[in-house]
């Protein structure tokens, strides 16, 4: 099924008859078994559904970490599919940002160069002005030159929202970014995240299974068994823990 | 916890490969210098039995026991044995030597009686008849097939007898033997001559090494042992020697063995290093291994498992290794020994070579193998036994791990490292080579135990400079230092072989300096060839008519014995020549010593210093002469006159002059003679003959050099050795010094090679460590070349640094080591080998960037994916 967001006509990140299969034969797995989608720019949407159900595999792939078997993806106008390593490693450094679940940063590295890590790798010079604002909003101006061993799991994480975003990315990933945080930490990113949204524009995807988590995004796509099973505008954590009750989750 | 153990290895099995590598080779060499010592015992024993294979007993002196007088085995004591009943034939162990002269060539031969008896006979006909007569010979079949020799053949035969009379006659070869395998024969041609011919050689009174004897049937051995030692005592023997040609053997096989274990000895000191190294190695993985683990040991000790457990499952785990990995040693070791001994075995010179593997070799190398590791796994276990239970739930940090030195080891390698140094400064300044190399020791230990302090630090500073070079060139200058423990152990592997290779490499080259320096001082000139007349020949070595030795007194030697001005322009045309000067003696000074003349600008040219020509009226003479004047007087004339003196350096060149000096002396006539005479003053005069000084084309290598010498004597048709010279001693030691370079840096190449190893095994830990770390680095835009390339810096730092340091260690040790061992007897000048220096550097860090190559494409295989997922 194809679900189609209406609010706007640019595109971040589209997909289609996206598949990835693991294995071959009898024990083949068909971790995403034809997933047409499209995220809006300036959207914030997170992906839910039953464990197994695909969610990471659909985020790698879009993301260009994985390849997917068949299909098209499409970031900033751009096939990614037909990119070879490096032309996809340069999409990932220019073009998305990522906050996972846990082990964001390189330990030898400071909070600061962990955050311009990106823009350094691509070589590029960051934008001063950008770089203070977005460290003062993530409230991380007294930690830049801490270790990341030196950080709470909260900085912690709140130093690779920071990094995702100062590249000002097309889309950035998360994968359950607040899944190692306590619940008012977790709270605290995720407002971030959602005002990052609406005060920059910044498009986001976030893999999540937690429907608190969910309720910050524009929108809920639900996945079952490699495929998008439905949606949710405007979720609230009830409307999410309902949807999901009636994956079967 | 074997089981335990037994599973870490499992699961482990690919982080153990390099360590497994490590420790077999470093087994395989101590094992392989036990197998070259016994193999060499076994092959010299089959080589001395084969003297005596066919003797049923042999006689001969007890050398162990005093004698007041010199006792011979000679003719009468021969027949003395020969006279014992029981006894059916006595030939005696003799050689004597001799020159072949074939048509193209003159070889150097071993001269030995054709026994009469057939089974007593040391060599034996392979085909045509035995020797007979006084003109008949037999040659060995390798020589005669080297040497191009056929039965029918007449060859020159020189020797000479004990009563000094010369050998030289011309012989048929009638017959080929077998070529023997005794030592008494040697490597050289193996000459059998009729028993008559022989008595020739050794004359009237020929002195036995032995004499073989055979039983007649059925003889009492034991009797007979009793009666021919008994018949010995009675002609003037006190102290014989009879025994089994088993027993024989093995007791002149212990005389001979004592040169060889001090070889053993050297080269077990070579283990140690190889060993040494390893244990580094060997210790880093385990370190390595255990802090990968801390959370599985961590929740081994929630679980209930005793400290002492889990000390006990990675000594377990050690144990196994070491056992595993020295058999495989031990197996290599037999592997290249036998490889090198069947190999030997086809050179003609030592075709006896056995492989003999001792039950020491196994044995030490299994052992030494096993412990080494079990020691080096030490203080890994122990920290494996302090990992909390907590550690277990605690998040893994590994971004600060902190190495903090222990006083005591800081306080040791301290007293050691000043200690040793001014030991070692000591010895360099006394010329003491003893206390040179032992403070020379004391302070490289404790250089080593300091080594944290240090080598972190500096591979930091080093990885400063490249910071700038970009992102991945940071993270790898970071990554360098991230543990210091186990870069300082990764570089210290490395630090020691290649200080002990430069140490080599400046030591070798500052002797070879001092020590041309030296015969520069010395000989005045690169080549000095002498008349032939001076050791009683003619050109081609004919022996000069009418003299037996030095030419006889009051003659001149005719110009067939005397270098002229034709033997100079030969000279002058041979390839690498570049000037020549003919010296001819023109005076004597009151001693009787010979003043030789050439002219001003020839000696110019050949003089090393051209500013050592002397002036008119003046004659340069040695370092020795402490007279200003030299009063001397033309040759055959009494009227005297009187020179300045001119020092040259040498302590024993000869006096000369200019032409023109030479021909204002008073009385002074070309072509005057020198004859073996004793002045009025009772000093004693040699004949004295013309002398060529040569000097060689510049920029000659020492085998150049080498190849000049002989072409020289082969153009003015004189023996080898009566061309000498500075130039032909400095290419002889140049090419000594620079073999054993080769063999030493060839030992201390295997210290390296698993030095290297062990920068491998680091990185590759290091990546398996990082996974996650790489993972992340990928997704957020590191390509894949990349992180190669991070990687391959982060083994190049290590690896270059160790080498820098190294290098600058080994030569301050070269330095100070050719000071202690040469400076007494030579003025040291400080020369280094950049260009050996190099290339140590240059080979450590290509080997680092080759190193890195496995683990790096490893890390660059996996997808960001997979590494993501790793927990
Ligand atoms: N590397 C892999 N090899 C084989 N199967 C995999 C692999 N990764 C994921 N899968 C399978 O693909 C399916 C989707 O996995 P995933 O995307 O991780 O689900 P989710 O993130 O929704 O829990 C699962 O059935 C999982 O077992
Ligand atoms: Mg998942």
């Amino acid at each position: 099924m194809t679900i189609t967001n209406t609010h706007s006509t640019t595109q971040a990140v589209s997909a289609r008859g996206l598949t990835k299969v693991y294995g071959a034969g009898p024990t083949a797995v068909h971790a995403l078994a034809g997933v047409d989608v499209s995220f809006e720019t300036g959207r914030f949407t997170a992906i839910m559904g039953p464990s197994g159900s695909g969610k990471s595999t659909l985020m790698h792939c879009l993301a260009g970490l994985d390849s997917a078997t068949s299909g098209s993806i499409t970031i900033a106008g751009q096939d990614i599919t037909q990119l070879n390593d490096n032309e996809l490693t340069r999409l990932r450094r220019d073009a998305i940002g990522f906050v996972f679940q846990s082990f964001n940063l390189v330990p030898t590295l400071t909070a600061e160069q962990n955050i311009l890590l990106p823009l350094q790798l691509a070589g590029k010079k960051h934008d001063a002005g950008w770089l203070a604002q977005v460290v003062s909003t993530l409230g991380l101006g007294d930690r830049l030159a801490h270790k990341p061993h030196e950080l709470s799991g909260g900085q912690q994480q709140r130093v690779a929202v920071a990094r995702a975003l100062l590249t000002r990315p097309a889309v950035v990933f998360g994968d359950e970014p607040t899944g190692n945080l306590d619940t008012r930490t977790g709270a605290e990113v995720l407002s971030l995240l959602r005002s990052s949204v609406r005060e920059m524009g910044q498009t986001i995807i976030m893999v999540t299974h937690d429907p608190v988590a969910a309720s910050y995004a524009d929108e809920v796509l639900l996945m079952r068994d490699g495929e998008l099973v439905g949606n949710l505008s405007d979720p609230t954590p009830e409307a999410v823990t309902a949807a999901l009750a009636s994956l079967g989750a | 916890m074997l089981k335990l153990a037994l599973a870490n290895i499992r699961t482990y099995s690919r982080r153990l490969i390099a360590v497994t590598l490590a420790v077999m080779i470093g087994t395989a060499f101590l094992s392989a210098t036990l197998m070259v010592n016994s193999s060499a015992t076994a092959s010299l024993e089959r080589s001395i039995g084969e003297a005596y294979q066919h003797a049923d007993l042999v006689a001969g002196i007890d050398t162990d026991q005093p004698t007041t007088d010199v006792e011979v085995l000679g003719v009468k004591q021969l027949e003395a044995v020969a006279a014992v009943p029981g006894v059916a034939a006595v030939e005696p162990q003799t050689t004597s030597g001799a020159r072949i002269a074939t048509g193209t060539g003159d070889y150097n031969a071993v001269v030995h009686p054709y026994a009469a008896d057939a089974q007593l006979r040391t060599t034996t006909l392979v085909s045509g008849t035995a020797p007979t007569g006084g003109s008949q010979v037999t040659v060995d079949e390798k020589h005669a097939e080297q040497y191009g020799l056929n039965t029918g053949d007449t060859v020159g035969v020189t020797g000479s007898a004990p009563d000094g009379s010369a050998l030289d006659y011309t012989a048929t070869i009638t017959g080929i033997t077998t070529s023997s395998n005794s030592p008494f024969l040697g490597s050289n041609l193996q000459v059998a001559v009729s028993g008559d011919r022989y008595a020739f050689f050794v004359g009237s009174a020929p002195d036995y090494q032995s004499l073989m004897i055979r039983l007649d049937d059925g003889a009492d051995a034991a009797a007979v042992t009793t009666a021919a030692a008994d018949a010995l005592k009675a002609h003037g023997i006190s102290h014989p020697s009879v025994m089994t040609a088993q027993e024989r053997t093995v007791t002149e096989l212990a005389s001979f063995t004592g040169g060889q274990d001090q070889f053993t000895v050297i080269l077990l000191v070579f283990a140690l290093i190889a060993l040494v190294v390893t244990g580094l190695v060997v210790m880093n993985t385990f370190a390595v291994l255990v802090a990968q683990r801390t959370r599985e040991l961590a929740l081994l000790r929630t679980l209930g498992a005793m400290r002492a457990q889990l000390r006990r499952s990675v000594l377990v785990e050690a144990l196994v290794i070491g056992v595993v990995s020295s058999a495989l040693g031990v197996l290599l070791a037999i592997g290249v020994m036998a490889g090198l001994v069947g190999y030997v075995s086809t050179l003609p010179e030592a075709s006896f070579a056995v492989l003999a593997v001792s039950p020491i070799s196994v044995i030490a190398g299994l052992a030494v193998g096993t412990i080494m590791t079990l020691i080096a796994a030490w203080a890994p276990a122990r920290r494996a036994m302090s990992v909390a239970p907590l550690a277990a739930l605690r998040p893994a940090d590994d971004a600060s791990v902190h190495n903090r030195i222990g006083k005591l080891r800081l306080v040791f390698g301290v007293l050691l490292a000043l200690g040793g140094g001014a030991l070692l400064a000591f010895g360099a300044v006394s010329h003491n080579l003893l206390v040179g190399f032992f403070g020379g020791l004391l302070s490289f230990i404790g250089i080593l135990m300091l080594a944290s302090l240090f080598l972190p630090g500096t591979v930091r500073a080093v990885g400063r400079l490249f910071s700038g070079s970009g992102v991945p060139a940071k993270l790898a200058s970071l990554n360098a230092v991230r543990n210091p423990g186990r870069t300082t152990a990764t570089a210290t592997a490395l630090l020691i072989g290649v200080t002990l290779v430069s140490m080599m490499m400046v030591g070798a080259q500052t002797t070879k300096q001092s020590f041309g320096a030296e015969l520069g001082r010395n000989y005045l000139v690169d080549f000095t060839v002498d008349s032939p007349a001076a050791f009683g020949e003619t050109f081609g070595g004919a022996p000069l008519p009418g003299s037996s030795g030095e030419a006889g007194s009051g003659t001149t030697a005719p110009d067939s014995a005397q270098l002229g001005d034709s033997q100079a322009k030969t000279a002058s045309t041979v390839d690498g020549v570049s000037a020549v000067a003919l010296l001819t003696p023109v005076a004597q000074d009151q001693k009787g010593d010979v003043l030789y003349a050439a002219d001003a600008d020839v000696l110019a040219k050949v003089l090393n210093d051209p500013a050592l020509v002397p002036a008119d009226g003046e004659v340069l003479a040695g370092q020795s002469e402490e007279a200003k004047q030299l009063k001397v007087h033309a040759l055959e004339s009494t009227d005297s006159s009187t020179l300045k003196v001119k020092r040259s350096q040498s302590d024993f060149s000869m006096a000369i002059m200019t032409t023109a000096t030479a021909k204002q002396l008073a009385g002074y006539a070309p072509g005057g003679s020198v004859a073996e005479t004793t002045t009025e003053d009772g000093s004693y005069s040699m004949a004295a003959y013309p002398v060529l000084w040569i000097k060689a084309a510049p920029g000659l290598d020492s085998g150049q050099l080498q190849d000049l010498g002989r072409s020289l004597a082969s153009e003015l048709r004189v023996p080898d050795y009566q061309v000498t010279g500075g130039a032909m001693e400095k290419a002889l030691f140049t090419q000594v010094i620079d073999t054993l370079l080769l063999v030493v840096s060839g030992l201390l190449a295997v210290a390296v090679f698993i030095a290297l190893i062990g920068v491998a095994n680091t990185l590759s830990l290091s990546v398996l460590e990082r996974t996650r770390e790489s993972a992340l680095l990928r997704a957020l835009g590191l390509t894949r070349g990349q992180l190669r390339g991070m990687l391959a810096l982060e083994a190049v730092l290590i690896a270059g640094v160790a080498a820098l340091l190294g290098i600058v260690l080994g030569t301050t040790y070269g330095v100070l080591g050719a000071q202690s061992a040469v400076g007494s007897f030579a003025t040291v000048t400080l020369s280094l080998p950049w260009g050996q220096l190099l290339l140590v550097l240059g080979v450590s860090v290509l080997a680092a960037l080759a190193a890195s190559i496995v683990p790096a494409r490893r890390a660059a295989r996996l997808s960001p994916v997979e590494g993501l997922a790793t927990e």
